[in-house]
């Protein structure tokens, strides 16, 4: 009987302790996704900064300065003496002329650098660049391949290939902040910010004692928080909420916003505002 | 036994399972070991939320309390009194035309103040480098090197000045050869006409004298066979005589006048043939002047170019020679330790002159804000001052934040090394599957030392 006991009892707990093991492999591989699943060696950074500080890009910020200042010193000339509508209109003229100038000064520019760019993450086999303030730690820096070649004379060609499908997508924030709930949130805020810092500024002065200041002080940023909390907070959990919903129904390891991608990546705007509508 | 079979068979598919799966774990496991050893950058992404990390640093509210200090200078730079009456408006813009003077004033003497310092510089490093103040080798090595240059320099452009000076003396001289050549030769053609006119003048007077002589033969010879009779009486000798003698001197009166004539005529020739000939002799000597200083152009065109060749290779030989000598100069630690004490020494007694010369503007400012507040009995306000201070507290922010970056990007590179983590992402549009480290870096970056000293402030 005991040894029938025994029999019964041996494969029970094997059993126990081979569905324990199960569980402990599945519940290890149910926590480690994406350790296992992610290769992030297609992502790479690169510091726009310090390519803005190229010598093409500081004499070109020169000359641009320059035309600034011409264009400045025959505005003045310009306005003088007209009616404020016609100043305005040469305002405009002038602010167009100026943009003009900006064009044909950087978009050369800017577009060999974007060339130099997709080159080097071309053959680096990356399929998003992202710029390097964004990334707080790791990342395969490309900056100096991309000041080498753009220091390099002659021209740089771009490659022909696309860059590869990505797990990193981006989002083009404008195009959410202009939808209307978007729009009218903010400047409901705007408006209310407005006038709590006027009524701030009556009640502050340089003779205001230390101490009532600081209440003064409290006050406004409690109301300032709770206006943010009321108006803002539901928009930016529901965008939140959107992008990362189209994040995951798309396999994507995050999304970054628009200004911060330089080269590749996958684009879910239309997505992520479809989502909102 | 059915019971003991089946209750064998389960567990050993169980069994298999677990295998299968702890195999594919392992296998997983081996594969991420593989890609990690192979390529480190392949493995996990993950995000923080920076802003929720510096929050929990504890740091943080002295942080938050130079923000604060920033938006209540602001407000109260909003919030500046309104002159109300004529008074207070007059002494407004009294207070507004002072402190733009005062403003102008101290800008002027910074510019000042900063170009004195600098030729100071200027002169101490000049003074340094050629008097050779710490590597005599290297002043002197300069020194003479520019004057090697210098000097070389001189003879090559002494040694063209020279060649180009005997080519025009040689070509002057050639030139005066010709030009006398051809004055002779049109003085000789000159003459020559001269001459063949005269003659020619001359042999016209004899005929025309042989002519008169020949129109008053008769007459003549009437009047002397009256004369040879011996029994004229003297009355009509006398009268005959004078006829022969009206008739000689009419003749030589007609000669005479006919020379005169001639002479007249042959000099106003002389003088056309001398005027032709001093034209011809101007024109051959513009042409030959032409000629000369063409060659000598050309010469010098020439002597130019191999000269800019001489030089440029002097140059450029004097200029490796330096940028090697700079190079040795350069690297000499013990000469840039001088130039660096030097940069130093002026940076430092600028930066006192300057801040001596703030305090003593900001005094300045502060004064008038006093006095025209006095005049008008209103609060005036000093916007400037007020954006100094928002300036200085920005800065002490500014290098606050920096240090609590420091900290937090440390913490985090802590964070993503232990699990392994690859790139970390600090400001996200949106999350997918990627990890979140935001909770784990806040707790790691709370749990340090809260008496991190602050930051000394950078400006204001």
């Amino acid at each position: 009987m005991d040894m029938q006991r025994q029999a019964s009892a041996r494969p029970a707990r094997v059993r126990r302790a081979l569905i324990a093991a199960a569980a402990v492999t599945a519940l290890a591989l149910a926590l480690t996704p994406q350790v296992l699943a992610t290769d992030v060696a297609d992502i790479g950074i690169v510091d726009q900064a310090a390519i803005g500080n190229l010598s093409q890009f500081q004499d070109a910020k020169t000359q641009l300065t320059r035309i600034q200042q011409q264009l400045q010193g025959q505005f003045q000339a310009a306005i003088k003496g007209k009616s404020a509508a016609d100043q305005q209109r040469i305002s405009t003229d002038f602010q167009s002329r100026l943009a003009q100038a900006q064009h044909q000064i950087f978009d050369p520019l800017l577009g060999r650098a974007n060339a130099a760019i997709a080159q080097v993450a071309a053959n680096k086999g990356l399929s998003v660049v992202v710029d390097k303030q964004i990334v707080i730690f790791g990342g395969l820096d490309i900056t100096k391949d991309v000041t080498d070649l753009l220091n390099a004379p002659g021209q740089v060609v771009p490659p022909v290939n696309t860059p590869a499908p990505s797990e990193i997508g981006y989002v083009d924030r404008s195009q959410i902040d202009a939808l209307p709930k978007m729009k009218a949130a903010s400047d409901q805020f705007v408006q209310f910010q407005n006038q709590l810092r006027q009524q701030l500024s009556s009640q502050i002065n340089n003779k205001t004692p230390v101490d009532q200041r600081q209440k003064i002080l409290a006050q406004y940023q409690t109301q300032m928080s709770d206006e943010r909390a009321k108006v803002l907070q539901p928009m930016v959990d529901q965008t939140d909420k959107a992008i990362s919903s189209v994040a995951k129904s798309k396999g994507l390891l995050l999304v970054v916003n628009a200004e911060n991608r330089v080269y590749g990546g996958t684009d879910v705007t239309a997505d992520v505002v479809k989502a909102l509508q | 036994m059915y019971a003991v079979g089946v209750s064998s068979r389960v567990p050993r598919a169980i069994a298999a399972l677990a295998l299968a799966l702890t195999a594919f774990a392992v296998g997983a496991c081996a594969k991420t070991v593989d890609m990690l050893n192979s390529r480190p950058a392949a493995h996990g992404i993950a995000y923080v939320d920076i802003d929720k990390v510096v929050q929990a640093h504890p740091l943080h509210p002295e942080l938050q309390a130079l923000e604060d200090q920033i938006t209540l200078l602001n407000a109260q730079s909003v919030s500046a009194p309104q002159a109300v009456t004529p008074a207070q408006r007059d002494a407004q813009a009294g207070l507004e035309r002072d402190l733009a003077a005062a403003e102008a004033q101290f800008e002027q003497d910074m510019l000042h103040k900063r170009e004195f310092y600098q030729a100071q510089e200027q002169a101490a490093l000049t003074n340094m480098y050629s008097a050779g103040a710490v590597t005599p080798q290297s002043g002197d090595v300069l020194t003479a090197m520019r004057s090697e240059f210098g000097s070389q320099m001189l003879k090559l452009q002494a040694s063209g000045a020279k060649t180009l000076e005997a080519y025009r003396t040689s070509l002057f001289k050639e030139d005066t050869a010709h030009l006398k050549s051809v004055q002779r030769l049109l003085a000789a053609d000159v003459a020559a006409k001269v001459r063949a006119k005269e003659s020619e003048l001359v042999s016209n007077e004899t005929t025309y004298q042989v002519q008169l002589a020949h129109q008053d033969q008769d007459q003549r010879l009437n009047l002397k066979t009256k004369l040879e009779n011996l029994s004229l009486s003297p009355q009509d000798r006398s009268q005959y005589a004078a006829q022969l003698q009206d008739i000689e001197t009419r003749e030589e009166f007609l000669t005479n006048r006919l020379k005169t004539k001639d002479n007249a005529e042959l000099s106003a020739y002389e003088k056309t043939l001398q005027s032709q000939a001093a034209a011809r002799f101007d024109a051959e000597r513009t042409a030959t002047e032409k000629q000369t200083s063409t060659k000598l152009a050309s010469r010098e065109a020439e002597m130019n170019v191999a000269f800019h060749q001489q030089a440029t290779q002097l140059s450029q030989k004097f200029n490796q020679r330096l940028t090697d000598v700079n190079k040795a100069i350069a690297s000499d630690p013990a000469l840039q330790q001088k130039r660096q004490a030097i940069e130093n020494q002026t940076q430092v007694k600028f930066e006192a002159d300057a801040t001596a010369a703030m305090a003593s503007y900001r005094d300045t400012r502060k004064a008038l804000v006093d006095k025209y507040s006095a005049i008008a009995h209103m609060q005036f306000q000093d916007d400037q001052a007020i954006q100094a201070q928002v300036d200085g507290i920005a800065a002490q922010r500014r290098d606050l934040y920096a240090k609590i970056l420091d900290q937090v990007q440390q913490q985090v590179g802590e964070v993503a090394q232990a699990r392994g983590i690859a790139i970390v992402f600090d400001s996200v549009a949106g999350s997918g599957s990627a990890v979140d480290l935001t909770d784990q870096v806040a707790k790691a970056v709370a749990a340090l030392p809260s008496a991190t000293p602050s930051p000394a402030p950078s400006g204001g």
